[in-house]
């Protein structure tokens, strides 16, 4: 009976290491690491890659699966302040939208022409809509949101000054339901910006590689890519994991692409610019 | 009876006569070949060479910053980096300018803007310096240098046989920056080998003491580098004999004796019993070589450089882009022979004989005479453009995956494996084995025609491949 239960324990034993052993082969994980490794570009210390004329990338593939690489362009749109202008009521929001539609159809290599098929007319309209219809509804989410940010702003400093009278540091019991619902409405229009924000940045994207499928050839298990003549600026890298028909976005990385000692300063540079950035659309430049 | 006695008295004085006078030719014949045997080389052409032209590392890896570099191959370029040279090293060096420094120092002046040479041979410094300054220097310690990193901010590394050097410099680095500024206008990116696979994190992730492989790839594809269409320097079949006996007549003097053709057409001129001879073969290539004589003068590095270029011109003017391959001593028949050899250059990049023998200019000394020389030179005649055949040249990727089969079978009977069943797995441990990958041109000759064909030289642990650029095809081995 005493070998018995010894040898039902073991058998036990042995079933219970085996299943984390088995799981983690046949459960699929969206860990990247698992599959290849990131030699090229060096991501290790910060986002700032150095590069002259070539963007090179190099992949130690570990393990093979149906992977892709993806890289963007991240085109700077200085918007903030013709929002803003907006708000103040010095631009209208239909010229703004115009414009903006315009520079994206630019940068994506779309230009309207006389002597464009009508089938091909059609498309570009319909493209030209959706792109219209996405900027028109991140404009409305961001003028809302910034009216309902600046009654927010005003409530808090109402409840501070509430809070600082009453000496309580409770103030939920102390606000107004009125106030509630001003919060909570910040919250909901944030978080709608948020999502139409997500579309919108996407039209400032210009793919420079798309869908690479990451393969090794032969019996160098690495992956390379070298995109010549880069321009510098602001890129996203993603690599995606595909699975029945359905890609799975495994991780994404931001970049500053330039040379080594200018890629801070440039960064730098861009944001000033946002600030004094005249109002003319046309001026905006890649 | 007395007319009969006149007879043989006037007989016998002819006799006495003509003895006398063969007698006397034989010693004049003597004296004629004595001197040409002590005159040796007053035929050579005697001349004071700027021995500083005939320097050049076999390598120029500059690197702009970090993991930027590129490998320099243009003619002109090159030429300014060593005139660049001559700034830096103006001052006077003893042993005490230098300091030993670790591995992991040579590694990070590797990472910074500068430029990396690896020497064509394990040269003593004093000889580098000799060549670098153009007249013979001294220096206490016989370090044989392999590689030097000369940087932007005034510090100079060498690696030689035994370890690591440096040497912080006060000289003026600005002609140099300025020629690394050139170059950065436009280049061909190279990345380490070690920098493109990652190789310390495949083979020894926790190792403190790995060795980098910091051979150079590049990462952009290469294109537009011509076949080359050359001939004989000189066509035994068609030349004027003439011609061909005004070569022997500057190698040889006047006094040459024989011609000779010997079984494989190649024309032989010999002096007395063989004592000097000058063969010219089938290739167009020269080939002399003398009797050593007892000969106990020493020639210094300078002198014998300077003669070995005028033993090279002798026969034809030497090519501009000639220059020092190797040099050192050997024991042949009992003598100490002092050889120096020399290689060339089209476009930029060193030219490989199709029978991998050795440098294309070889001279040799016994003492101060000299006892060999060959040159095997092949004009240049047309550059055949290969883009309507091959868009590009091959990745290195590629270069590999092509002749994986051939590089592992090698690579393992070198190494004493017999276990051939997991192959694919020693691909790290070949790309870390790699010694050298550099862009030739490999003589390729045929009945017809001779070619020079891009290849890329891949050495990999014993074993030195040549590689069509283009096709991926491995045209020979070593």
């Amino acid at each position: 009976m005493e070998y018995l239960r010894k040898i039902i324990v073991m058998v036990l034993l042995v079933v219970m290491i085996s299943v984390p052993v088995y799981g983690s082969e046949v459960i699929p994980t969206n860990d990247l690491n698992q599959y290849i490794e990131i030699i090229n570009p060096s991501i290790e210390e910060d986002t700032n890659i150095e590069v002259r004329n070539n963007f090179f990338v190099s992949f130690n593939i570990k393990e093979k699966a149906d992977l892709y690489l993806t890289i963007n362009k991240i085109v700077p749109v200085m918007d903030t302040i013709f929002l803003d202008k907006i708000l103040s009521n010095e631009m209208e929001q239909e010229e703004f939208i115009n414009n903006l539609t315009q520079r994206v159809l630019e940068i994506r290599g779309y230009v309207e022409s006389d002597d464009i098929t009508d089938e091909n007319k059609a498309s570009f309209n319909t493209l030209r809509n959706k792109i219209e219809e996405t900027i028109k509804e991140y404009v409305e989410d961001y003028l809302e949101e910034q009216i309902t940010y600046k009654k927010y702003i005003s409530v808090q400093k109402e409840v501070e000054v509430i809070k600082n009278n009453a000496g309580s540091e409770d103030t939920l019991v102390l606000l107004p339901e009125s106030y509630e619902s001003i919060r909570v409405a910040y919250r909901e229009k944030r978080s709608a910006l948020k999502e139409s924000k997500k579309a919108y940045d996407e039209l400032f994207k210009v793919s420079v590689l798309d869908r690479d499928p990451i393969q090794s050839e032969g019996v160098m298990p690495y992956y390379e890519k070298t995109i010549e003549n880069i321009k510098y600026g602001s890129y996203e890298m993603v690599v995606e994991l595909k699975n029945e028909d359905e890609f799975t976005s495994l991780e994404r990385f931001d970049l500053n692409i330039g040379p080594r000692d200018e890629v801070a300063e440039d960064v730098l540079i861009e944001k000033e610019i946002k600030l004094i950035q005249p109002m003319n659309l046309d001026e905006l430049e890649e | 009876m007395k007319s009969k006695e006149s007879i043989k008295s006037l007989l016998l004085f002819s006799l006495l006569i003509s003895s006398l006078f063969l007698t006397s030719q034989i010693f004049t014949r003597i004296e004629s070949q004595s001197q040409t045997v002590n005159t040796d080389y007053t035929v050579w052409k005697e001349k004071d060479n700027n021995i500083e032209d005939y320097f050049s590392p076999q390598s120029y890896f500059i690197n702009f910053g970090g993991s930027l570099h590129t490998v320099e191959y243009n003619y002109s370029l090159r030429k300014d980096i060593r005139e660049s040279l001559k700034n830096i090293f103006k001052e006077d060096l003893s042993d005490d300018s230098l300091r030993s420094i670790s591995y992991s120092e040579w590694q990070d002046g590797i990472k910074l803007r500068g430029i990396r040479m690896a020497l064509p041979y394990e040269m003593f410094f004093h000889h580098f310096l000799t060549l670098i300054k153009g007249t013979d220097q001294n220096f206490e310690s016989d370090f044989k240098i392999k590689e030097i990193i000369v940087l932007t901010n005034g510090r100079i590394l060498f690696e030689v046989s035994d370890g690591f050097y440096a040497l912080d410099s006060n000289s003026d680095f600005s002609d140099f920056s300025k020629v690394i500024d050139a170059i950065e206008l436009s280049y061909l990116e190279y990345r380490r080998l070690e920098d493109v696979y990652s190789l310390k994190n495949q083979l020894a992730p926790e190792a403190e003491t790995f060795r980098f492989n910091n051979h150079l790839i590049p990462i952009v594809k290469i294109s537009d580098i011509p076949v080359i269409e050359v001939v004989d320097e000189v066509d035994i079949q068609s030349v004027e004999d003439s011609i061909l006996l005004n070569y022997a007549n500057r190698i040889l003097g006047k006094s040459f004796i024989r011609k000779v053709i010997d079984h494989n057409g190649n024309i032989i001129y010999m002096t007395g019993y063989g004592e000097k001879a000058l063969k010219i073969d089938h290739d167009g290539f020269f080939e002399y070589t003398a009797k050593y004589n007892e000969n106990k003068e020493t020639l210094t590095f300078e002198n014998g450089l300077n003669r070995s270029i005028n033993a090279i011109s002798t026969i034809n003017n030497p090519p501009t882009n000639m220059y020092l391959s190797n040099h050192y001593y050997y024991e042949k028949n009992g003598k100490n022979i002092n050889r120096y050899e020399f290689n060339y250059s089209y476009g930029g990049y060193d030219i490989v004989l199709d029978d991998n023998k050795s440098s294309a200019f070889i001279v040799e000394f016994n003492g101060s005479q000299l006892v060999y020389l060959k040159r095997s030179y092949k004009s240049f005649v047309n550059s055949i453009g290969v883009s309507n055949i091959w868009e590009s040249a091959l990745s290195f990727n590629q270069i590999i995956n092509e002749n994986y089969d051939v590089i592992i079978n090698d690579y393992l009977v070198a190494e004493g494996i017999e276990d051939f069943t997991s192959i694919d797995a020693y691909i790290y441990e070949i790309l870390q084995n790699i010694d050298s990958i550099e862009l030739k041109y490999y003589l390729m000759s045929n009945d017809n025609f001779d070619h020079l064909i891009p290849v890329w030289q891949l050495s990999i642990g014993q074993t030195t491949y040549y590689i069509n650029i283009y096709d991926g095809e491995i045209i020979s081995k070593k």
